[in-house]
């Protein structure tokens, strides 16, 4: 069964909410004074949202909930308001033959307040013309043809052709938040933090397969604030930071950790990766990720089954990939033990769940392609790489 | 600048064998954009014996160059030395590893007309050589999260805060402080401090007075330094009994591993033993820094600098016993006689704000309307506070007896929501 998702300001909750009947649950974006504090999963019982949506909405966003409330009481910001003004930002989709797709995120981004960022589009080695004529209607947006194919192909691409300090990249398939460019832009205030990510969440849950996204690899890493740096993270685990689906990078960051591995991620045999290998190099050199739940977009999950799948083989192989690449050519001697912790601590207890039909296991078919994908990872990296 | 706006600002590097290095620094200063007839610049030599002397010599500057020669004295000794026959308005201390940028005395002096008879700290971010360290690494990182917190507009000041590298303060006013203390074998900049927090006066960070640090600073040399601050710490805290409990060493009896609490027995009884031990566990980091076991290279240096530490103070005090006995020798509460104000949040944040500004008490009881929220209490070391504090402490400190009395008095008026 379907899940609205809703998003609700907490000050103007309204007294009943009406949920269109194929709903059964919903899932609640909590905002105080516009900022993300928290979310909550609620049933839906006749249309209709439970008188004790409040305290349930409270309960769910905890502390958080109040502690921004307060922040607002005090006028006081943990990341302080600096004389300085913020950097000036370009604005990066790379896109692959999704032009209804781009639309929606082109429209969001005509949303955001214009602080003169330049906003791009890399159109990566199209079959059609479909996503140009589609830019030609924004006289604000530039278009950029990339011919070779991969997602951090496109990503170099970008890097080299952004005119602004930073660039704010966010996926085609998603939909920023009016706020979400601003909030990036304010935590790049420590020279060290070389990228700021933000929350992610699911534009819609119509089908299962979406459902099942969002509980397994949902792109959310939670309501609080969270600096990232090598001494407190594992640099091979540094997808906890983020997702490639809502960065901004420092543009120095080419010279200060190098550019995107254009061996991983979307387009090429190994399929994601891309992002969090960055990540990864970022922190390992000394500098700093944030990630700021304000900085807020959403992103339209994969509908079907076999989409879903295919995300999830894909994501088995990019973290092999990766770690292929750690392991072999940067002698991170502690990747098999990470490898045998995940297959042993998560991996293979859910394939025993599924197989048991446990309440509540992941299916089958889902966890088989992320270990088929774990297995194919090697190759793959070595393929691309060559 | 107009000329005739500027003062006389002499700067002032103490250096010991880094010609190549002060080279650059007083190429740096030849191009400020401050008037360059306006600056003298004191170079103390302090027992240099790489030839520094005969570069000086020969050393052309566009600006009045004076060079003064010592047998070594250390760092705060030298700036003593240099202060002492410079002629400006202004000192401006830099340290023979910076590379100002052209605004840097310009920046300086703008930030001593905002805020007169104040010492003025500039930034000094690390330049780090290609290929770094995970020791520099983590060096620049306490750099700039120093800097960071200084610029933030609610930072409270403390004696810590003192960076020697790039300081600015009027000549009078480091005349009749009597400058650095050069009994200290290091550390004579956080005593500096706490003389000048003690005597009220204003610290200030000038986020826009940047002076590049080439840094160069090793593991081994960081080892021996930590020694140094251990005895530092026992002669400031004998001089300040109030900063005892805030000093490292009062985590005398604090857990931690075994090895760490192995290491700290031998560097009081058998430091023989305990240097042996720390040596043969130093040549292990450099192994697990390439295999890139970053989590164990961190855990034991940090056993490692905790050993050095130890072993300095057990050079100056001899035991654990008599560690416990300077410790007890230290006040119970730091806030006898210290000046505390009592202030209702229901007057609203500004009116609190102005009587701290206006009264600058040490420490704050705090209440909304009947309803008791806490203490900000006396801080040993730190400036006294203003009203810029109070939002801060109230956020981080005091969060949830305030959160109560808002709801409680939202409750009274029947609101649900504060």
């Amino acid at each position: 069964m379907p899940t609205a998702v809703l998003d609700l300001e907490f000050e103007h909750l309204p007294a009943a909410i009406a949920v269109p009947g194929h709903y059964d649950h919903a899932l609640i974006l909590v905002r105080v004074y516009g900022q993300p504090v928290g979310q909550a999963l609620l049933p839906v019982i006749g249309g209709q949202l439970g008188s004790e949506l409040r305290d349930r909405l409270l309960e769910a966003a905890g502390w958080n909930l109040w502690q921004r409330w307060l922040h607002n009481y005090l006028e006081w910001e943990q990341v302080p308001a600096t004389d300085s003004p913020a950097p000036a930002a370009t604005i990066a989709i790379c896109t692959r033959d999704r032009p209804e797709d781009l639309a929606r995120c082109l429209e969001a981004l005509m949303r955001l307040p214009d602080d003169g960022q330049e906003i791009m589009v890399v159109d990566n080695c199209p079959s059609t013309e479909a996503t140009r004529h589609l830019v030609e209607g924004y006289t604000r947006v530039r278009y950029v043809r990339e011919e070779r194919p991969g997602l951090d192909v496109a990503r170099n691409r970008a890097l080299r052709e952004a005119r602004r300090e930073i660039v704010a990249f966010t996926d085609d398939d998603a939909v920023p938040d009016p706020g979400w460019l601003r909030a990036l832009l304010r935590n790049f205030d420590d020279p060290l933090v070389l990228c700021v990510t933000g929350l992610t969440m699911p534009l819609e849950l119509e089908t299962s397969a979406q459902e099942w996204f969002e509980q397994y690899s949902s792109f959310s890493r939670g309501f609080r604030r969270t600096v990232f740096d090598e001494a407190n993270t594992n640099v091979l685990t540094a997808g906890q930071a983020g997702a490639g689906v809502n960065m901004a990078l420092r543009h120095s960051v080419v010279e200060c950790v190098g550019s995107f591995d254009e061996a991983l991620d979307a387009g090429t045999p190994t399929h994601s990766g891309g992002d969090t290998e960055m990540f990864s190099r970022i922190l390992a050199r000394g500098y700093r990720i944030v990630y700021d739940p304000a900085a807020l977009n959403w992103h339209r999950h994969r509908r079907t089954w076999e989409e879903l799948r295919q995300t999830l083989y894909g994501y088995g192989t990019g973290v092999y990939a990766l770690w292929t690449r750690k392991f072999l050519f940067e002698r991170e001697l502690t990747i098999p033990r990470l490898a045998w912790g995940w297959f042993w601590h998560t991996q293979l207890p859910r394939l025993l769940h599924a197989l048991l039909r446990r309440p509540g296991h992941m299916p089958l078919d889902l966890a088989l392609a992320e270990l088929r994908g774990c297995l194919r990872g090697p190759t793959a990296y070595l393929s691309a790489r060559a | 600048m107009h000329d005739e706006l500027a003062m006389d600002i002499s700067v002032i590097i103490p250096t010991h064998d880094r010609s190549t290095p002060l080279r650059r620094t007083l190429d740096a200063l030849g191009a400020q954009s401050y008037p360059l007839r306006r600056i003298e610049v004191v170079v103390v030599a302090d027992g240099c014996t790489d030839g520094t002397a005969d570069m000086l010599r020969h050393y052309t500057a566009p600006y009045a160059l004076r060079v003064i020669e010592q047998p070594c004295q250390g760092a705060g000794g030298a700036r003593n030395h240099g202060a002492a026959q410079a002629t400006g308005r202004l000192l401006l201390f830099q340290d023979d590893d910076m590379e100002p940028v052209p605004s840097l005395i310009q920046a300086h002096v703008q930030a001593h007309r905002r805020w007169p008879g104040s010492v003025i700290i500039g930034a000094s971010p690390p330049v780090l050589p290609e290929g770094s360290s995970l020791f520099l690494l983590d060096l620049r990182r306490w750099w700039e999260d120093q800097f960071h917190e200084m610029g933030r507009p609610d930072h409270r000041y403390t004696y810590r805060d003192l960076l020697t590298g790039n300081l600015s303060i009027e000549a009078g006013l480091f005349a009749r402080t009597g400058g650095f203390d050069i009994s200290l074998p290091c550390r004579e900049d956080y005593e500096f401090g706490m003389r000048l927090v003690k005597a009220g006066i204003r610290l200030a960070f000038a986020a826009d007075a940047v002076s590049h640090h080439h840094e160069t600073a090793d593991l081994d040399r960081s080892f021996r330094r930590v020694r140094q601050e251990g005895c530092a710490d026992v002669l400031i805290g004998r001089r300040y009994p109030e900063l005892r409990y805030a000093l490292p060493l009062a985590s005398l009896e604090m857990p931690g591993s075994r090895l760490s609490r192995v290491l700290r027995a031998y560097a009081f009884q058998r430091p023989g033993i305990g240097d042996g031990l720390a040596a043969t566990l130093r040549s292990t980091l450099n192994l697990l820094e390439r295999t890139h076991l970053r989590g164990r290279w961190r855990r034991l240096c940090s056993t490692l600098r905790d050993y050095w530490y130890w072993r300095g103070v057990a050079d100056v005090l001899g035991s654990r016993r008599a560690l416990a006995g300077f410790l007890q020798g230290g006040p119970v509460h730091v806030d006898d006689g210290a000046h505390e104000i009592e202030i209702d949040l229901h007057e609203g944040l500004e009116a609190a704000e102005r009587r701290l500004d206006e009264e600058r008490p040490a420490c704050v009881r705090i209440r909304y309307g009947k309803q008791p929220i806490g203490r900000i209490p006396p801080t040993p070391g730190a400036e006294r506070l203003r009203g810029a504090h109070l939002r801060p402490g109230l956020a981080r400190q005091l969060a949830t007896p305030l959160l109560i009395a808002l709801a409680m008095e939202a409750a009274q008026g029947e609101r649900l929501w504060p």
